[in-house]
């Protein structure tokens, strides 16, 4: 069969189920977006070229292959619609981030379940069993058959935070192995509160010590990082004496070293965050550092399931500071009570996960 | 009729009231109630560019039926129809009636965003999309939305006002030049708007080094609103040295006398700007100012029909360059021959939207 495999990371990554389906005897057409000088403009162009030049590639295609979610779901169903001898099946990841703060969202996504090439949604979660569906998708009628959930896989080798001491870890980042480390990392965007976080400070404890991870792409100027966020904020951060900033571009292999060095790991997401998958409390748990996080699914169902970190209330940094303060006083029993490889029992490997979500969504 | 007026730039309930004041004027002088949709109270509204659009179009839709509105008035720009159309479609015997503005932009490079104007028209709520347009007569409609079979009788063509009011162009170019310490011996290159990718921001820095120094760069850009590398900006320092740069946003009745300052001024737009509306060239008309502009609909019409600038290769930026200089060279030339006043002659005050809005 042909398949036309869709990356739509914006920095170079190929993916090892590609070499598996190659050697099963298909053919795989790899279309990178890194790659791609028109897509990187597709802040100003809302996607349609995007998808316009990626269905087009696909054209003769028996498969196309998502494997980051569709972002403008949208844009995508009118492309489709307007190229009605389109044949090649199509399996996609997909997010429910904002799904049950917008119906109108909802309905899209129905609707392009309902097209006819749509063979599989694939919708990245943190909770497997017992999964409780967004209440706007049942509302407008949402097919789960066509459905797929799947755990986000771990992006690191597990192996590796064993391979340095937590003293080392914090050391390699100038604590004191003595040092009480509070860590946030990851995107330094709105949607995942950064300026929350940074709010939250002033109110921590001040022998908290506070390493802040921002990653940033290697050409921040040249990517849409986030307009949104209040201007100001890292150099906000960076004014508190507690505070250390490591501004650099992150790769997969290297993460573990942050979340090694941490006592507890803040999860200071918005709202819209909600449904939304992290890698966070998976990086976490495998730390085995406990979270502190906003109380909405998923992160209050692992919380209240494995007690792997406290919540409170989202969007309120001083609450957030509140509790980051009380996980220091009571830090042995939450980590006592901390169930953090039960709470890692679905994950999977980026090198599992992705050939067992295409095989089965082509029925092989 | 209560009537929902719905206006994305509206920050507080003044600012509801005066940006927008021409068209809710003369919705209330026809007898209607009219309720400026409280966007200064809505957060989820305010943080729209994250959620992909969709709470600017749901939390109106929701608002208007809470107050039983007949009539929702969307007054930006639609910039994303297909946004609109799901939020209605996602709503079950949904009853206000719905007008909204909407640009041509990028319908002739997509046959779905097309497609997507189609399905909109064909919702029963969908009363009227006003067009917005640079030339209404003889308008020569995208082939994209004749391809897919439009429901053309159901969109209103409008032009885009001047936002500011034509008599206060009377300031002459030596008091205009006075203000912004010009000398009367420059010749001045305008740019003025956002710093942006559509508005080919980037070309106009490059097309910097095909200049000679004779030419006066003045770049009015506002500081908060760039998508594009901040690069662009020091490219066009250091290419061009006689470059000045005013960053501020002017409030309304101050854009005259920047435009009179100048001897040109400048759309260095993109292919994706096809079809779009731009403010520049009627205010550049109004100060009897030629425009350099890309060859493509509307610009290329307008400047053909009324000998008002000079056309470039659309995205080169040596081409616009070298306009510049050929307008440069032959200035007096093209004045004598432009007709501003016959280029102008599609614009309709804004207050005659409104009219348009409820037919």
């Amino acid at each position: 069969m042909k398949i036309v495999y869709f990356n739509g990371n914006l920095r170079p990554y190929k993916d090892p189920a590609i070499e598996i389906m190659e050697k099963m005897g298909h053919e795989v057409i790899f279309h990178d977006i890194s790659q791609d000088e028109a897509e990187k403009n597709r802040w100003h162009i809302r996607h349609f070229q995007m998808y316009e030049q990626l269905l087009d590639k696909a054209a003769d295609a028996d498969y196309l292959y998502f494997s980051c979610p569709i972002g403008c779901p949208e844009v995508f169903l009118a492309e489709l619609k307007v190229r009605p001898n389109f044949k090649a099946k199509i399996v996609s990841v997909m997010m429910f981030r904002g799904i049950n703060r917008s119906l109108a969202r909802a309905q899209v996504l129905k609707e392009l379940l309902d097209h006819p090439n749509f063979a599989k949604m694939i919708f990245g979660t943190m909770i497997l069993d017992n999964f409780k569906w967004p209440e706007n998708l049942i509302k407008v009628g949402f097919d789960t058959s066509k459905t797929m959930l799947v755990n986000e896989p771990f992006n690191e080798d597990p192996s590796l935070f064993n391979s340095i001491s937590k003293a080392d870890a914090k050391k390699a980042f100038g604590f004191d192995e003595n040092d009480f480390v509070l860590l946030y990392s990851g995107s330094w965007s709105r949607i995942r509160g950064a300026d929350l976080f940074v709010d939250c400070i002033k109110h921590l404890d001040k022998d908290i010590k506070v390493l802040i991870h921002k990653n940033i792409p290697p050409n921040p100027d040249k990517v849409n990082i986030d307009p949104t966020l209040r201007l100001g904020v890292i150099e906000e951060a960076k004014t508190y004496p507690n505070v250390k900033v490591v501004e650099e571009w992150t790769l997969e292999g290297e993460m573990y070293r942050y979340y090694k060095a941490a006592d507890i790991v803040a999860c200071s997401h918005r709202r819209l965050y909600e449904y939304s998958q992290s890698g966070i409390p998976n990086m976490a748990a495998m730390a085995k550092v406990p979270i502190v996080a906003p109380d909405f699914y998923y992160f209050s169902e692992l919380i209240n399931r494995y007690d792997i970190g406290m919540k409170y209330i989202p969007e309120d940094p001083v609450d957030m500071a509140r509790v980051i303060n009380m996980t220091k006083i009571y830090y042995n029993m939450i980590i006592g009570n901390a169930r953090f490889e039960e709470s890692l029992k679905n994950y999977q490997s980026i090198a599992d996960i992705h050939p067992y979500r295409v095989l089965e969504s082509l029925g092989i | 009729m209560r009537i929902l007026h719905v206006c994305f730039a509206s920050i507080d309930p003044i600012h509801a009231e005066h940006n927008t004041k021409f068209i809710i004027e003369r919705l209330r002088s026809l007898g209607n109630e009219v309720i400026n949709y409280p966007f200064w109270e809505d957060e989820r509204v305010l943080n729209k560019i994250k959620t992909r659009h969709f709470q600017m179009y749901e939390a109106p839709l929701d608002y208007a039926a809470d107050i039983s509105a007949d009539l929702i008035i969307f007054e930006d720009n639609l910039a994303s129809p297909e946004y609109l159309y799901f939020s209605i479609k996602a709503r079950t015997n949904y009853k206000p009636k719905i007008v909204f503005f909407m640009t041509f932009r990028e319908v002739n490079r997509s046959l779905a965003r097309s497609l997507v104007i189609k399905e909109l028209l064909e919702l029963p709520q969908i009363h009227k999309i006003l067009g917005t347009t640079m030339i209404v007569k003889d308008f020569r409609w995208p082939d994209n939305l004749l391809k897919v079979e439009a429901n053309l009788k159901k969109i209103e063509l409008v032009n885009e006002p001047y936002d500011e009011d034509p008599e206060l162009f009377n300031i002459t170019k030596a008091e205009a030049r006075k203000k912004y310490g010009f000398s009367n011996y420059d010749f001045i290159a305008l740019y003025s708007g956002r710093w942006i990718y559509a508005k080919g921001a980037d070309i106009f820095a490059e097309s910097l080094k095909y200049l000679d120094d004779r030419i006066k760069v003045v770049i009015h850009y506002l500081p908060d609103v760039i998508d594009i590398s901040k690069d662009t900006l020091t490219i066009a320092k250091d290419t061009h040295r006689n470059t000045i740069f005013i960053k501020e946003r002017f409030p309304e009745g101050e854009l005259p006398a920047l435009y009179t300052s100048a001897n040109i001024c400048v759309c260095s737009h993109r292919r994706l700007y096809e079809y779009s509306q731009s403010g520049v060239p009627g205010m550049s008309f109004c100060a009897k100012n030629p425009i350099v502009a890309p060859d493509f609909y509307y610009f290329n019409e307008i400047v053909k029909k009324n000998k008002v600038g000079v056309l470039f290769e659309p995205e080169n930026a040596k081409s616009l360059g070298n306009a510049i200089m050929m307008l440069r060279d032959n200035y007096d030339k093209v004045v004598e021959q432009a007709n501003f006043k016959t280029a102008l002659i599609d614009y309709i005050p804004k207050s005659h939207w409104a009219d348009k809005a409820l037919l």
